[in-house]
């Protein structure tokens, strides 16, 4: 395949996910609240302390955005089961690239959850100081393209099993916890004006890494979903 | 490619009558193929051949194995013994050789393979991207649907949802086209559709095999009637 | 099986084998690190050293065993190597626990903590393995051997990259464990007194022959399993077994 055709297969699934996920609409219309409740109760379990809270604050959004867009994307970047797949395969859908497009898809979604959340938080817990927003831009840019890729790449692992969502978070969140990390103490970073380019590389690296192995592994993976 | 019918009806069991000719392979050709899973076996000692031109009916009680039998056909599962080439490709290949293949395979399956949320109009064009397969007309149209393109596929019924996937193969024409139980669902009006689709892979070289149990729908455009039984395909008793 | 064709079997008998060289190096261990000398400032908890840090070495080099057979299986599709992969995470698995426990019980006594959060290595080492745990999981689910191999050789790959973040956390966050002492960036420095290296190699010697006991005791048991599986699936095709529905009155 050359590489025009294979980037057009991964535009194809980024497309036909968001198109599915937008006539669905379950990220929007049932995680995203979810989350957003979660963000609401954390404060009556550790109490209302104000000092407290304005610390914790981007800790928690980016908490919630893991924990909440790890179901979002174990769900959004799980590759078609049956005849669907079945019909993709014979039309020759390259398993790599719908690996890709389909994380590319999650990513965006998980985007789209933590623009939602995160006015929230800043309304609710009222951290202190201004953050650099390049910084948070492109943190959460990163991390949401990670989280995206890991969650697609679980999802192909435990496709097909009954045992699946329970499974899926058991097995994704131990390997989002350096996202966490990243995201977390690289937003505490930048709002004490520190930079955040460590947590930021991190972040770069961990992408790296999961398309390479998920591009790699894409096909023995794609043959074990049969 | 030449319909070899006739030659072809006496290679039933067994690879042993055939000689391979370089230039007329058959489309199929399954020697002593087996299909296990780790707890069961599904398919085993399957012998077959299949010729361009062919139309092959397939029957068989619950659970015989046809439904693994049209899989392995369409290279979706590889066989666990024996050996076989579907369009001159090795079944158990690797999977970037069988690519080549799949894209002249079409498989419309027991159960239809739609996006439940997306429409039926979507569910027509998505596919037809990936494959850069354009449809002259409206598909939709060809098979009576343009009425309702904007229903979401959850919400067709089994017939409509078959009509989609008919509606996606008059883009374009399979070598091999792999039918399952396709008149399931589907009322009168639209049986000569499933013949319309058969007459044009065969008149392009190709050839069908179709699983039905309604020998009244299908029986009239078989060359040839196939039986699984017990994990393996025997001729069909007259 | 009867006794004599499993003591006529050379795999039992390395297994054998194994296990008695295994139980020899505990002893071995066991004495040398209670004869060891108190450490000055951490007293006899210190001890429990020479359990926690084999133990922890023992499980970067199962799970390594793991990663490198999981690779394996993946380029030469080898069905020992799955076997192999799966019962060293699993003994892995086990060696990680006692990592966890033996240190959370040293910081009771010498931090006066049973768990600390500014301890990366710590925290580190349990998020390991609730992964590996899930690993575990991912493997009992799944039925098909093919698939399971395959399915579980890919996460074994993808969840290595957690030992070396164990491992280093504890230079890339301010942390409270101490920093690596025996195997560290600028190789050789070794930061520890010579009476103590003693024990603690015959302590990790001990640990390793016990792995190396227990990963083939499991991959036996994994063989056994299969040939009990392979066994008890008839040759007869499913739909041989399927009969038109009788005895209905119409």
């Amino acid at each position: 395949m050359t590489p025009g055709a294979f980037w057009r297969q991964v535009g194809w699934v980024f497309a036909k996910d968001l198109q599915v996920e937008v006539r669905g609409g379950v990220t929007l219309r049932m995680a995203t609240p979810f989350a957003a409740l979660a963000l609401l109760l954390a404060p009556l379990a550790i109490g209302t302390d104000t000092a407290l809270l304005r610390r914790i604050g981007p800790g928690m959004l980016w908490l919630v955005v893991i924990l909440f867009g790890m179901t979002v994307t174990l769900r959004s970047g799980a590759p078609e089961s049956g005849p669907v797949r079945d019909l993709l395969t014979l039309s020759g859908l390259d398993p790599a690239a719908a690996f890709l497009g389909r994380s590319l898809a999650s990513a965006v979604l998980l985007f789209g959850v933590t623009l939602v959340l995160a006015p929230l938080m800043v309304v609710l817990y009222a951290p202190e100081g201004s953050p650099g927003w390049g910084w948070l831009a492109l943190l959460a840019i990163a991390g949401v393209m990670a989280l995206g890729l890991l969650g697609s790449l679980v999802a192909t692992l435990v496709t097909g099993l009954r045992e699946r969502t329970a499974l899926g978070p058991l097995m994704a969140i131990p390997l989002a916890v350096p996202v966490l990390l990243a995201t977390a103490r690289g937003t505490d970073s930048a709002i004490s004006q520190q930079g955040s380019l460590s947590w930021l590389l991190l972040l770069v690296a961990m992408n790296l890494a999961l398309v390479i192995v998920g591009v790699l592994l894409a096909g023995p993976m794609d043959e074990s979903t049969r | 490619m030449a319909d070899n019918g006739l030659v072809s009806a006496s290679r039933l069991r067994g690879a042993s009558f055939y000689t391979p000719l370089v230039s007329d392979q058959p489309l199929v050709r399954l020697v002593d193929v087996g299909f296990a899973t780790s707890g069961s076996v599904i398919l085993h000692r399957v012998d077959l051949t299949v010729e361009a031109g062919e139309i092959v009916g397939i029957s068989g009680p619950n659970g015989a194995g046809k439904t693994t039998l049209l899989r392995l056909l369409a290279t979706l599962l590889r066989p666990t013994s024996g050996s076989g080439t579907v369009l001159g490709a090795d079944t158990g290949g690797r999977p970037q050789d069988l690519v080549r293949v799949r894209r002249q395979i079409a498989l419309v399956g027991h159960f239809p393979a739609l996006w439940p949320e997306l429409t039926l109009r979507q569910n027509v064009d998505l596919p037809a991207g990936l494959r850069h397969d354009p449809p002259d007309g409206d598909p939709l149209r060809a098979v009576g649907l343009a009425g309702v393109a904007g229903v979401k596929a959850a919400q067709a019924s089994l017939g409509m949802q078959r009509r989609v996937e008919f509606a996606r193969l008059l883009a374009w024409t399979p070598r091999l086209l792999l039918l399952d139980e396709p008149h399931a669902g589907l009322d009168e009006s639209a049986g000569p559709l499933v013949d319309h689709l058969v007459t044009r892979v065969t008149e392009g070289d190709g050839a069908v095999v179709m699983v039905s149990h309604n020998p009244n729908r299908a029986g009239s455009l078989l060359t040839r009637s196939l039986s699984v039984t017990a994990g393996t395909v025997v001729e069909a008793p007259a | 099986m009867t006794r004599g064709a499993t003591a006529l079997d050379p795999t039992s008998r390395a297994t054998t084998a194994a296990g008695v060289v295994a139980l020899c190096l505990v002893a071995v261990g066991l004495y040398m690190s209670v004869t060891a000398p108190a450490e000055e400032t951490q007293g006899e908890a210190a001890r429990l050293l020479f359990v926690h840090v084999p133990s922890a070495i023992t499980a970067y080099v199962a799970l390594g065993t793991g990663l490198v057979t999981a690779a394996w299986y993946l380029i030469r599709r080898s069905a020992a190597a799955d076997l192999v992969s799966a019962a060293a995470i699993e003994v892995g698995v086990l060696f990680t626990a006692i990592t966890l426990l033996t240190g959370m019980i040293w910081g009771r006594f010498v931090w006066g903590l049973w768990w600390d959060w500014g301890d990366a290595r710590m925290v580190s080492t349990a998020v390991m393995f609730f992964f590996y745990l899930g690993y575990l999981a991912l493997r009992r689910s799944i039925t098909d051997h093919r698939v399971r191999a395959v399915r579980c050789a890919v996460l074994g790959i993808v969840g290595f990259v957690q030992v070396p973040i164990v491992h280093y956390s504890v230079l890339w966050f301010r942390t409270l464990h101490q920093g690596p002492s025996i195997i560290r960036p600028d190789l050789g420095n070794s930061t520890m007194d010579a009476a103590f290296i003693a024990p603690l190699g015959a302590a990790l010697a001990a640990f390793i022959a016990v792995l190396a006991y227990l990963v083939a005791v499991r991959v036996r048991i994994a063989r056994l399993e299969a040939a009990v599986a392979r066994s008890t699936t008839t040759s007869q095709p499913v739909g041989a077994s399927v009969s038109p529905p009788s005895g209905l009155s119409v």
